[in-house]
């Protein structure tokens, strides 16, 4: 009988002993960093795994497949022995097995895919000999993972083959070991850390109050060792998957930068030397101004690495060495001085609302609503008539609501992405001083940054302010019937939306855009690219107040998407995301029509 | 009490600037000025006082780095009250340097000097040129003094001192000097822009705008999509938010729309006037003159007007 086998008991001894030490090397992996393995926390992956493969995300079907495969052959090593009496069991795992071979085929397909892709990335950014060789070294070895593990599935169906498939087992467990513990375990701790959440290297607040050392504050991160454990344990998970760079606009466009090659960049680095050399002899200014903080990398990342956290600390250092060339610096001085980035004064901030019987919160401080126009809407006059129309149908509707007029300033957004924190978190607390004097609860905005930034982050600097999106307002309104376009107003003309990174990615807004769109023209098309997918316009990360070098424009990219649709009107829901495309268009001459959602609705009515 | 006020600037012109500011600041304290030189090859004949010569660094270029470091040597010796140099690039770097080696005040781009003795006074330019503000510090201190506020001071026979401040190595090596490309300019600095938009249509009728550039002296830029879309000019033309900001004495915008991207690198200009087609074109409203009509009729008749003057 093969059970008592000697043979096979040393053969089984050897299989469990390689899971023993994947399992091992997990754990200690956890304690290391203190990630609970926990089963809430095991339960709330599992939630978030379910949850992403209702997107039907391609990439994240991969993974699971590879991370499924790896699961059901550790088990099926360890039950081998049960597996001989119970013939149900093994038609179990056969069956299971088939569509984890068909995505273990395309996880392989598309490494294959990116691997020339990256080769071709890395020839553009001119990445140095060693870098090519260590990331092609990693992305081979990860695709023998995938083989082995395809190959295992596979052998469940042939009679087996004794030493030979025990050896694969053992190899592959090593590899898994030695790969996929540490990015498994960063995935663990990181699922559910949302895009939106921005370390804070300091607060302001409390340097004023004097509970800091001024002296002692350090924004920024000069070598890899000063990187957080949390972040080096993100750089070091990195296993080329390369979902970030086929989804990052920067790259996209030619600048120089793939968020792969960074974070690869990164941990190369931290094994190099300890950390211990200048990060910015390895990584270029421009490679960090290139990134738009538009969050594809991080969202797309099967492994939860978080770019965007490298991304800011590195910009914060070059901040503070004070490597900033003029087109940056005018912008930081126009918010010190003008507490505006155009540099113009804030007594024109109202100038949209002339004739057009707005109020202030000085006039009356008792509206429902704070309407924070933002900037853009502010002094440009494109996106003036945004504010225009969103003033006509909240008037419309009956919704009560004021502005802050020539009191109003920027609400940060700009300072925090190019990594000049103080200056952020001085217009934050000023911010919060003014809404707080005149009793503010609850504030609309037009622009997806002010949002963001005012509910997400300035509550973290006592800032709790209920923050709605004029999208969601809009379409709350529709519904409720307070707006509604007659049959004869709905306008006859194809538009094809773009979501707003911060408002779609950052924020889950998706539907309400497109309630709007339905309610008010007869020709709606989707890009491809969309809701938590969408394609950066290229202005976000404070790059609209800068150039980068680059072959292609990131809204040109954009706008020929849009064309692609056939529609004739782009509907964008940002003030940046309109002025880009606006510009975009002009310059491809499509002729298309660049609009925000809320000028369309406000014409049918 | 009585004391020196010493004058430095890596140019002459502009040392005998800042030679006449220091009169008034010595004046205020009764100090004597003294002209301050370093390894120099071209020894200061201009400004009132006497000289003194550092010896000791590396000649004949002195970084301001080393200019910083000599000054300071010389001055923890002889201890002058007051240690003027030239705002010019150089004289910033050196004068911050110096202010920080001798852990003193540094004023800086300052005119309106006076003195009282105890410490100066001057005045600086704040907030883009809106608001003055009166700086005081008191003695010792270190200044830069802004550049063309001054007038230059009379050469007068000196007498001249020599003073070994010992060897400074220089930190930084110039590795080359590139000459900037044919053609290229200065906008920062041009006193008149004309300043071409996609109302041109044709990138050889940009010749009739640069001849009336040069007639009124001034330097031809751009609107962004002249530059970045057509490449109809190299990217340094192009104004704006993106570009460069000017703030010349006049601004002639043609065939701009005036969108706020554009608006953004041009409002600080004392005087802008502009030609469109459109009489609503925003660039009006950002204007302090404005001619409504075909840049091909008035860019022709301005050249004529010109012409005619002269
Ligand atoms: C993030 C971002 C940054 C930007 N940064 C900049 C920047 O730094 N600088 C910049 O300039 N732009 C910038 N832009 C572009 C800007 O938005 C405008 O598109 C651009 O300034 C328009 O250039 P223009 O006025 O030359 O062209 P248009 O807007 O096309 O205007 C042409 C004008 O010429 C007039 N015209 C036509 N024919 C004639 C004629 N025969 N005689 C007289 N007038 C005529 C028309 O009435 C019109 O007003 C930026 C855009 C974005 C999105
Ligand atoms: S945030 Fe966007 S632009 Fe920046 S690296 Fe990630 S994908 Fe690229």
């Amino acid at each position: 009988m093969a059970g008592l086998d000697i043979g096979y008991l040393a053969a089984y001894a050897i299989s469990l002993a390689s899971v023993v030490v994947v399992a091992f090397v997990t754990l200690s992996l956890a304690r290391k960093w203190s990630i609970s393995l926990g089963p809430g926390r095991v339960a709330g992956l599992g939630r978030d795994e379910a949850r992403r493969l209702r997107t039907g995300d391609a990439v994240f079907l991969m993974h699971l497949s590879i991370a499924l495969g790896v699961g059901v052959t550790i088990v099926d090593a360890v039950i081998a022995p049960a597996m001989a009496g119970v013939p149900l069991l093994l038609d179990l795992f056969r069956a299971a097995s088939v569509p984890l071979i068909v995505g273990l085929v395309v996880a392989f397909g598309w490494r294959v895919q990116r691997y020339y892709q990256s080769r071709r990335v890395g020839r553009g950014l001119g990445v140095p000999g060693g870098f090519a060789s260590a990331s092609t070294a990693l992305q081979l070895v990860l695709m023998a993972a995938i083989a082995l593990t395809t190959s295992e599935l596979v052998l469940l169906w042939v009679p087996t083959l004794g030493w030979a498939d025990l050896i694969l087992d053992a190899v592959r467990n090593a590899l898994v070991a030695a790969y996929y513990a540490r990015p498994s375990v960063n995935l663990i701790a990181k699922f559910d850390r949302p895009l939106n959440s921005v370390s804070t290297p300091f607060n302001l607040a409390d340097v004023i109050a004097g509970k800091t050392d001024p002296g002692a504050i350090r924004a920024g991160v000069g070598k890899v060792s000063e990187f957080s454990p949390d972040q080096s344990l993100s750089f070091d998970s990195c296993v080329e998957i390369g979902a970030c760079e086929a989804s990052c606009p920067a790259t996209a466009a030619g600048r120089p930068l793939s968020p792969r090659v960074l974070v690869r960049k990164l941990s190369l680095l931290s094994r190099a030397d300890g950390g211990g050399s200048d990060v910015l002899t390895s990584v270029g200014e421009d490679e960090l101004w290139s990134c738009t903080s538009c969050g594809a990398c991080v969202a797309s990342c099967p492994v939860s690495v978080k770019h965007l956290d490298l991304i800011y600390d590195l910009r914060r250092e070059l901040v503070s060495k004070g490597r900033l060339d003029r087109e940056k610096s005018a912008m930081l001085a126009n918010l010190a001085q003008s507490q505006n980035p155009y540099g113009f004064k804030n007594a024109a901030r109202a100038s949209w609302a002339e004739g057009m019987d707005v109020d202030t919160l000085q006039s009356n401080p008792k509206t429902e609503y704070l309407y924070w126009v933002g900037c853009v809407s502010s002094f440009d006059q494109r996106a003036q008539r945004v504010a225009r129309a969103l003033s006509k149908i909240l008037k419309h509707a009956g919704v009560s609501f004021a502005i802050l007029g020539a009191e109003e300033m920027c609400v940060g957004d700009p300072a925090r992405r190019l990594g000049e924190e103080g200056r952020y978190q001085e217009l934050v607390l000023q911010n919060i001083e003014k809404l707080n004097s005149y009793g503010v609860k609850k504030i609309l905005a037009t622009c997806p940054h002010c949002f963001n930034a005012l509910k997400n982050e300035y509550p973290q600097f006592g800032g709790k302010f209920e923050v709605v999106y004029h999208t969601q307002l809009i379409s709350d309104l529709i519904r409720e019937g307070k707006v509604s376009v007659p049959p004869d107003k709905v306008q006859r003309i194809s538009v094809t939306l773009h979501d707003a990174c911060y408002a779609s990615r950052y924020n889950n807004i998706f539907e309400p855009p497109r309630e709007m769109l339905e309610a008010s023209v007869d020709d709606v098309r989707e890009m491809g690219r969309r809701k938590e997918k969408t394609f950066c316009c290229g202005a976000g990360g404070s790059n609209y107040w800068f150039k980068v070098p680059q072959q292609k424009s990131i809204a040109g990219i954009r706008a020929e998407e849009a064309a692609g649709t056939g529609a004739k009107t782009i509907a964008t829901e940002c003030p940046f995301c309109l002025s880009m495309l606006d510009d975009a268009t002009k310059v491809s001459g499509s002729g298309m029509d660049v609009r925000d959602v809320a000028e369309i609705v406000a014409e049918c009515i | 009490m009585s004391g020196e006020v010493w004058v430095y600037s890596e140019s002459e012109a502009v040392a005998s600037e800042v030679a006449t500011a220091a009169d008034d600041v010595a004046k205020g304290a009764s100090a004597h000025v003294r002209m301050v030189d370093i390894s120099s090859l071209r020894p200061t004949t201009r400004g009132s006082g006497a000289r003194l010569l550092l010896k000791g660094p590396p000649s004949p270029e002195v970084s301001p780095a080393v200019a910083a470091e000599a000054l300071a040597r010389a001055a923890r010796e002889l201890a002058p009250l007051a240690i003027l140099l030239g705002a010019t690039r150089d004289g910033r770097e050196a004068a911050s340097r110096l202010a920080a080696k001798l852990g003193v005040g540094c004023m800086a781009e300052v005119a309106g000097l006076a003195s009282d003795g105890q410490g100066m006074t001057g005045e600086r330019d704040v907030f883009a040129g809106k608001v003055v503000a009166k700086v005081r510090c008191r003695f010792p201190a270190v200044a830069t003094v802004k550049v063309g506020a001054y007038p230059r001071a009379v050469a007068q026979p000196a007498d001249a001192q020599e003073k070994d401040v010992g060897p400074i190595p220089d930190q930084t090596k110039t590795l080359g000097r590139e000459k900037k490309q044919a053609g290229s300019v200065d906008l920062r600095s041009a006193k008149v822009i004309v300043s071409a938009g996609r109302g041109v249509k044709k990138k050889e009728d940009l010749a009739i705008l640069a001849e009336l550039a040069t007639a009124m002296r001034g330097a031809l830029g751009c609107s962004r999509p002249l530059s970045s879309d057509l490449g109809w000019l190299p990217e340094e033309h192009h104004i704006g938010l993106t570009g460069v900001t000017v703030k010349p004495d006049l601004y002639l915008a043609v065939g701009i729309s005036g969108q706020l991207q554009h608006v953004a690198g041009m409002k600080d200009s004392k005087i802008v006037a502009s030609i469109n087609t459109d009489k609503d074109a925003p660039i009006f409203q950002a204007s302090d003159y404005g001619i409504v009509g075909d840049l091909y009729q008035v860019v022709p008749a301005l050249r004529r007007a010109l012409a005619a003057r002269r």
